[in-house]
């Protein structure tokens, strides 16, 4: 692989999406404020200025017109990359998600190809509340016919947007907000991530934290802290949530036999309760205990800094399940 | 005081909203209008009662609900017609004066009823010919004072030029602006979209300040409304033209000028018939509207005997000139 | 403008194909041999003719759930539509879709919709696709009266205008969105009103008509066509049947009366009589016709009832490219 630096995670973005626009004539960008601003949180930076307004397109604030105009064309042989500022947004497009995006080539008999690339932002930290702070990954990963990854580092985000916007079929690309300044080795050339891949990012024998996205590093902060007292984590970053690597996470098990399911989206109905199942589905003889899940409570996300730093899990409460789980508390 | 208003509501909505420029009215701003209207009448005749047509749109009842005059709408079935226009014209009750709003069609078809009353015609658009566009409080105050029979209809309304047809069936028909012959074959979206298709024009106004067929016939030869005659038309169709007389360039629709052939040019004297064949299709006052044979004769003649029309603005020049209540005195500068 | 008899033939044979289809699918339907539900399409034939005589397969369109009529209109087979209703592995969509879903790539149809309002995004989107590619054609998107209430109708139309893309907004007003009359769901009577809103012209255009329908959506393709971006075209229709079937489950709330005087304005009667006066399609040459469409109909039934069923392992298939 050709030479890397130092990007940060949204420099990736905008590397990735300048690679997909070189490579692929017909792939363009729409969404609010990506052209003249470059996207809210700089996703886009310079790719008006390189490509022109032909590739990418200022849209009103519209979800469902943003997501609707990415059917049409991808329908009618475009492939679109749309942004979702706020993946809270949509709650004003689910319909054009779940039942035209996810379904038209079921219900076409397979003769609709819908090659959609849909960039979009989760999770807290910033203090955005309730409206901007979700982690709603559970929506899209419940609606056959998408797939949906959530990269953790600069590296997985520029590949997985890469392999998405490769893939004949709508993926989202669920980005993290508290993540946009984390710093990776990127290399310059393209390259893909195959979608549907996880990824150990530490190996340890004794308990597996299956879990994507920024909870990635509270993980490992949580692994080093584990390592203290003797607990060799194992971290499996799942980066695909739809299609989820189940084979990944069943070998995982079956290694430690002990496992702690993360993520940053609410406990309840949250994807944690999916993994979990799998496991006692695939790999329920080699459990040595109960699957324990750390997600966030169910409340809304609270405004104020203390609210919200009590509600998003984070390496402490990973530590404390885990020694729980252990029994070494 | 018996005040009559007929709001058409689908004036301002046909195709040459596609095909030219057109302007745009939507029922709420019909409603506006007529609700502007009705403050004018309020101001001078507050015990005036509003006879209308309760059409489709609810364009009068609507404005109504905020007036506080009294009201009667006409029993009647709708058809969503410009046959509505007429049938409430022939129900209204004895009028003192009556109120248009639509267009040239519009008050054709309010005509077609031969009511003898004072007529305010107000234009929703500016591609009309016979109503007058302009604010429609002042039209009310000028209907108030044409009500109260102040003002001498003789010089402020006169009669209108008409244009009458007779098929040789008998059946009759009319026009207030023109009748247009031509060779199409289906009424369609009724505009006159295809100049290659016109065959000849009758036009009982031929005013250049106008758009459509009226100023191709003002361009070339101008009639005003207070002229005796009417004009006859002659297009060169997809002929050779090489024996045309003229050629105009002129505004066929709002926001389109182009040049049509002429190859010919009649005076029409009131009350001279002339006859006509060989069109498939008959536009009256700038709509496709009456489909014929073309071996049929028509015979043609303008007359007189049009609605009244206010003329608005010397309307309320009159009453400025003769206000019963006070004479106000101008001073002149010396200068 | 090009009215020559040959396309004025073109127009009723697409009206009569689609009128003997759901007359015959609706038979069909009440004797118990199509699953589900069909929103059939008779009355508002001038429309989905008077447009689709202008159509290529390179032009989209997205349809409604009363998707049947645009789909027979733009080129639809008989036997793969009825094999769709059926749901056998021989219909347009292998029996994945039905009804409500109909479709077919290579005519340009998008889909038939189950949900009410969102086809304009994503015609939209095929608009984009024409005029990013350079393309000469346009989108066309077919709505109710009821659907323009619905936010993705306003989002698409803003959209559309904006980008000055080539589509046709094409409101259908039956009068009725599903059960409730146009008064009881709209304060307006005229959808066409909404467009200048937008930024685009509305036009109001007589249903019935197919020629009205013809003229008024040359005028917008050509518009489209010049870079001038959509229009809306309001047709002012009926629906002759229910909502769902023929006779629906028989609620009342619309009168015999009303539907009569439609029917009055039958638009394939009134354009046949015309079409007779004008020597173009003398009345046994349209009986000829209609009988040739039932045929080829009734061929369409037989081809669909013979045809297999999906095969069970095919469920999972298609969910994915």
């Amino acid at each position: 692989m050709a030479e890397a630096r130092e990007l940060t995670y949204i420099g990736a973005v905008a590397e990735a999406t300048k690679t997909v626009l070189q490579e692929q004539d017909n792939a363009f960008v729409a969404g609010e404020d990506v052209a003249g601003a470059g996207g809210v949180f700089g996703s886009y930076r310079g790719i008006l200025e390189e490509f022109g307004d032909r590739r990418i397109v200022d849209t009103p604030i519209s979800e469902e017109g943003i997501i609707g105009l990415g059917v049409g064309a991808a329908a009618t042989g475009l492939r679109p990359i749309v942004d979702i500022m706020f993946m809270d947004f949509m709650g004003e497009c689910m319909d054009e998600i779940a039942n035209q995006m996810a379904k038209m080539r079921y219900m076409f008999g397979g003769s609709a190809k819908l090659p959609i690339t849909i960039i979009t932002m989760s999770g807290g930290g910033i203090n955005m509340a309730a409206q901007h702070s979700q982690s709603l990954e559970a929506w899209i990963c419940h609606l056959p016919g998408l797939k949906v990854v959530a990269p953790s580092t600069p590296y997985d985000v520029k590949g997985l947007i890469i392999s998405a916007a490769r893939d004949d079929n709508p993926v989202f690309v669920v980005l993290n907000k508290l993540s946009l300044r984390n710093r990776g080795d990127v290399p310059e050339a393209s390259y893909e991530i195959p979608v549907g891949e996880a990824k150990v990012v530490r190996e340890g024998g004794d308990v597996t934290i299956v879990t994507y996205s920024r909870m990635v590093g509270e993980a490992i902060a949580a692994a080093d802290k584990l390592a203290e007292s003797g607990i060799d984590a194992e971290i499996l970053d799942l980066r695909s949530l739809q299609p989820m690597d189940t084979a990944a996470i069943v070998a995982s098990v079956k290694k430690t036999q002990h496992v702690v399911v993360v993520h940053e989206a609410v406990r309840f109905g949250g994807l944690g309760g999916e993994i979990a199942a799998q496991i006692q589905e695939e790999a329920f003889d080699y459990l040595d205990a109960p699957i324990a899940r750390v997600g966030a409570p169910f409340s809304p996300v609270p405004f104020s800094p203390v609210l919200e730093q009590a509600y998003i899990p984070n390496a402490e409460r990973i530590v404390e399940e885990v020694t729980k789980l252990l029994g070494v508390a | 005081m018996d005040i009559g208003i007929i709001a058409n509501p689908a004036s301002g909505k046909d195709i040459r909203r596609l095909t030219a420029q057109a302007s745009v009215f939507d029922n709420q701003e019909k409603s506006a209008i007529v609700r502007r209207c009705l403050a004018g009448i309020q101001a001078l005749a507050p015990r005036a009662c509003i006879h209308f047509f309760p059409d489709t749109h609810n364009i009068v009842s609507a404005a109504l609900a905020r007036a506080e005059l009294d009201s009667l709408p006409l029993a009647m079935e709708l058809t969503g017609t410009s046959e509505d226009s007429t049938q409430a014209a022939k129900r209204m009750p004895r009028l003192d004066a009556l109120i248009s709003l639509g267009g040239d069609g519009t008050n054709r078809a309010i005509a077609k009823a031969e009511l003898d009353v004072p007529l305010i015609a107000l234009s929703t658009g500016t591609n009309n010919a016979f109503p007058t566009l302009c604010e429609a409080t002042s039209a009310g105050m000028a209907t108030a004072l044409i009500a109260a029979r102040k003002i001498p209809l003789e010089s402020i309304a006169p009669k209108t030029k008409a244009i009458h047809l007779r098929f040789a069936s008998g059946e009759e028909d009319l026009a207030l602006i023109d009748v247009v012959g031509t060779v199409d074959r289906f009424m369609g979206t009724r505009a006159l979209l295809e100049p290659r298709n016109w065959r000849f024009a009758i036009l009982s106004v031929a005013d250049p300040s106008k758009v459509g067929m009226t100023a191709v016939g003002g361009l070339a030869h101008p009639v005003t409304a207070n002229d005796e005659m009417g004009l006859h038309l002659v297009f060169s169709g997809q002929l050779s033209d090489t024996t045309r007389t003229a050629e105009v360039l002129a505004p066929v629709a709002p926001g389109i000028v182009k040049r049509v052939q002429l190859e010919e040019i009649h005076h029409l004297p009131c009350g001279e018939t002339i006859r006509l064949r060989g069109v498939t299709m008959l536009a009256f006052d700038g709509e496709r509207e009456r489909i014929i044979n073309a071996q049929e004769d028509i015979e043609i003649w303008v007359a007189r005997d049009g609605p009244r029309r206010v003329d608005i603005a010397a309307c309320l020049r009159y009453r400025s000139r003769f206000n019963e209540q006070q004479q106000v005195q101008v001073k002149s500068y010396a200068f | 403008m090009d009215l020559n008899n040959e396309t004025l033939l073109d127009i009723h044979l697409r009206m009569v194909r689609i009128r003997t289809f759901e007359t015959e699918a609706g038979k069909m339907a009440e004797a118990g041999k199509i699953p589900g539900a069909l929103h059939l399409y008779v009355g508002q034939e001038a429309v989905a003719g008077g447009i689709m005589a202008h159509l290529s397969n390179d032009d989209w369109i997205t349809s409604t759930h009363r998707g049947h009529g645009h789909l027979i209109a733009k080129g639809g087979e008989f036997g793969k539509m009825f094999a769709e209703l059926y749901g056998r592995a021989t219909g347009y969509c292998k029996g994945k879709g039905g009804s409500m879903h109909i479709s077919n790539m290579q005519l340009g149809m998008l889909g038939a919709n189950g949900i009410v309002g969102a086809g304009p995004p994503i015609a939209v989107g095929a608009a984009f696709s024409i005029k990013y590619r350079n393309a000469p054609n346009v989108a066309v998107t077919f709505f109710g009266d009821g659907a323009s209430n619905e936010g993705s109708f306003h989002e698409a139309a803003n959209m559309a205008a904006l980008y000055k893309l080539p589509v046709l907004f094409v409101c259908e007003n039956n009068g009725y969105g599903e059960y409730t009359a146009q008064a009881n769901h709209q304060a307006i009577v005229d959808v066409a009103d909404r467009a200048a809103g937008y930024g685009m012209p509305g036009v109001v255009v007589d249903g019935m008509d197919a020629i009205a329908v013809y003229e008024a959506t040359a005028a917008a393709i050509e518009r489209a066509k010049e870079g001038l971006g959509p229009s809306l075209l309001e047709c002012k229709t009926y629906r002759f049947f229910d909502h769902v079937g023929v006779r629906g489950m028989g609620l009342s709330y619309r009168t015999d009366d009303e539907l009569a005087e439609w029917q009055k304005r039958d638009p394939i009667l009134i354009f046949e009589v015309r079409l007779a006066e004008l020597g173009v399609l003398s009345e046994a040459q349209a009986k000829e016709i209609h009988e040739k469409v039932l045929a080829d109909v009734k061929e369409g039934i037989e081809f669909a009832e013979a045809s297999p069923m999906p095969n069970p392992d095919s469920l999972l298939e298609d969910v994915y490219a």
